[in-house]
């Protein structure tokens, strides 16, 4: 067993990131998780009406790139990347799973995941995956790389509102 | 997930057994402290602005620690003070927070052995020895039996190492001989009055009215003359070889005191007593029986102490990662300033010990004392008029 990177030291950058993410720097986003099951497809395999978990609110650090116009035969519009930067701890506590096709509420615009991944792991272990077991290693976070969806096309608020939020103590599939 | 370790809360509640030895923990003036000075220190922290990552049982193992550097730097110091007064002391009884005078039995311990070599107090005892002086012989070893016929009181010839503090073996008084017609000098009456049978008695008995100072002259020229017209009565001792003067005309015995070297080489004076540093009897100072100046003393090195851990605690990693950065903590200052205030409290206090010492004392009580003198110097005198 290595000399660091046990329990108790992990514990200590849980607690200081979840103290510097929530207490100190506190940055709020609204994560809308989709449920496939219940969102319904057309004839091309688009789900017009997609349907999500009631938002939770998550604290993590954002970072994003400048927005860039779009001229094209929809007329004028704009599109930018930001990432999100999750505590994977903080999600676990919230009981949420990122995966491709949520959504992220944040700034006052929605963003669509496009990947999510982890592959921050102190001492170079993940506790989840290494072969000496869960006592030593830490993965810190999970990232999700978005970029800015328009509000008419997902009709999360409720101005143009024609999905369905879904109850959250229903929890999706994979936590 | 990472395993919970709990950190400070906000508060504690201390119950005997928290503290790393114990040493306090039936003192119930320290248990009603140890909490509020806990919290005391996680609010100079930082807490509730920050979070604070240490346990209680931290606090508690800091202000023990406290308490206990600050009993032993007081101890130290009156060992410093005392020790020579409280060498040869009992070593069961506790002497911390006692009032010890000045004694000088310290001091006397030290001087015995310069008293055992004069022959003067001491702790050797000098045995009585002798030896047969022979017709014709002058010199005599003693450590050869055959030939000197040594007789010692305790100790062997030749198997115990000795040394003669002492030789009789001296001229008949000066005074004996006051009246011998012969001594070259003296009153000349001798004869007169041994034929009377009163030769050994004093001058006195001779009634004649002599002032004090002609007797000593007298004494003292019969000394002169023994010294530079006779051979006089003395000994040489060199190595084992004792050469009498003069040579002995007929056989006598040689008295002497010596004492044993294997016990004037003993240097233990006693077992069991205090000897030095280490078994001074200064125990550990009760929390109770600390007065405030101290107690604030310990409140301080405790915020010290405690600062010094969770500096430790958050230096151990350089940097800390956070989700897609990292960041480094301040355990690098925490620790620093730390050690700056622990070494000036520990100067602090040293300071104040040696200010109280007692020669600090009567320094201070001697410059009061000159300073008034001065003062009361300017005061008009008034001229008194009857």
């Amino acid at each position: 067993m290595a000399l660091f990177g046990g329990k108790r030291d992990m514990a200590l950058f849980s607690k200081i990131n979840k103290e510097l993410i929530t207490d100190i720097i506190d940055t709020e986003v609204y994560y809308y998780k989709l449920i496939i099951e219940d969102t319904k497809s057309n004839l091309y395999g688009e789900g017009k009406n997609k349907v999500y978990y009631n938002p939770v609110k998550i604290p993590t650090l954002v970072d994003r790139t400048n927005a860039e116009a779009i001229f094209d035969e929809f007329g004028t519009s704009y599109t930018r990347n930001v990432n999100f930067y999750f505590l994977r701890d903080t999600l676990v506590d919230k009981n949420v799973y990122p995966e491709l096709g949520d959504v992220i509420e944040w700034n006052d615009e929605q963003h669509i995941v496009d990947v999510t991944f982890q592959n921050q792991f102190v001492a170079g272990k993940n506790p989840e995956h290494w072969d000496g077991g869960d006592g030593q290693g830490y993965s810190v976070s999970i990232i999700c790389e978005t970029h800015v969806a328009k509000r008419s096309q997902l009709k999360l608020k409720d101005d143009f509102r024609v999905g369905v939020n879904k109850n959250n103590n229903d929890l999706p599939v994979g936590i | 997930m990472a395993v919970n370790i709990p950190i400070w809360p906000g508060s504690s509640s201390f119950s005997a057994g928290n503290t790393p030895f114990g040493h306090y923990d039936s003192d119930t003036d320290f248990v009603s402290s140890v909490d509020k000075t806990a919290g005391w220190c996680a609010k100079r922290l930082g807490y509730p602005i920050v979070d604070i990552e240490l346990q209680d049982i931290n606090f508690y193992a800091c202000f023990e620690e406290a308490t206990t550097e600050y009993s032993s730097q007081v101890n130290q110091f009156n060992i410093r003070e005392n020790l020579l007064n409280i060498k040869g002391h009992s070593t069961s009884s506790n002497l911390s927070q006692t009032q010890l005078d000045g004694n000088l039995g310290g001091l006397v311990t030290l001087a015995k052995d310069y008293g055992s070599e004069v022959g003067s107090g001491g702790t050797i005892t000098y045995y009585t020895g002798s030896f047969e002086a022979k017709k014709g012989q002058q010199i005599y070893d003693l450590k050869d039996i055959s030939n000197s016929s040594a007789s010692l009181e305790v100790g062997t010839p030749g198997v115990d190492k000795f040394e003669i503090k002492r030789m009789m073996h001296n001229a008949p008084p000066a005074m004996v001989r006051y009246f011998d017609p012969f001594v070259g000098t003296g009153l000349g009456s001798q004869q007169m009055m041994d034929t009377f049978g009163w030769g050994n008695y004093s001058p006195g008995v001779s009634f004649m009215m002599q002032p004090l100072y002609d007797d000593l002259l007298r004494l003292q020229a019969i000394e002169f003359n023994d010294m530079v017209r006779k051979s006089q009565y003395g000994f040489d001792i060199q190595n084992n070889r004792i050469r009498l003067f003069p040579i002995p005309n007929d056989p006598y015995t040689v008295h002497f005191h010596y004492v044993l070297e294997s016990e004037r080489n003993n240097p233990i004076v006693a077992n069991s007593v205090v000897s030095d540093f280490s078994n001074a009897k200064y125990d550990r100072i009760e929390y109770s029986n600390i007065n405030h100046v101290g107690k604030r003393w310990i409140e301080k090195y405790t915020l010290a102490l405690a600062k010094e851990m969770l500096g430790a605690v958050r230096a151990k990693f350089s940097s800390v990662p956070i989700p897609n950065s990292e960041i480094t903590l301040d355990g690098a200052d925490l620790r620093s300033e730390a050690s700056t205030e622990k070494e000036i409290l520990i100067s602090e206090l040293r300071e104040n010990l040696e200010a109280t010492s007692r020669k600090a004392l009567l320094q201070a009580q001697q410059e009061e004392s000159e300073a008034m003198e001065l003062t009361l110097n300017r005061v008009p005198r008034a001229i008194y008029i009857g």
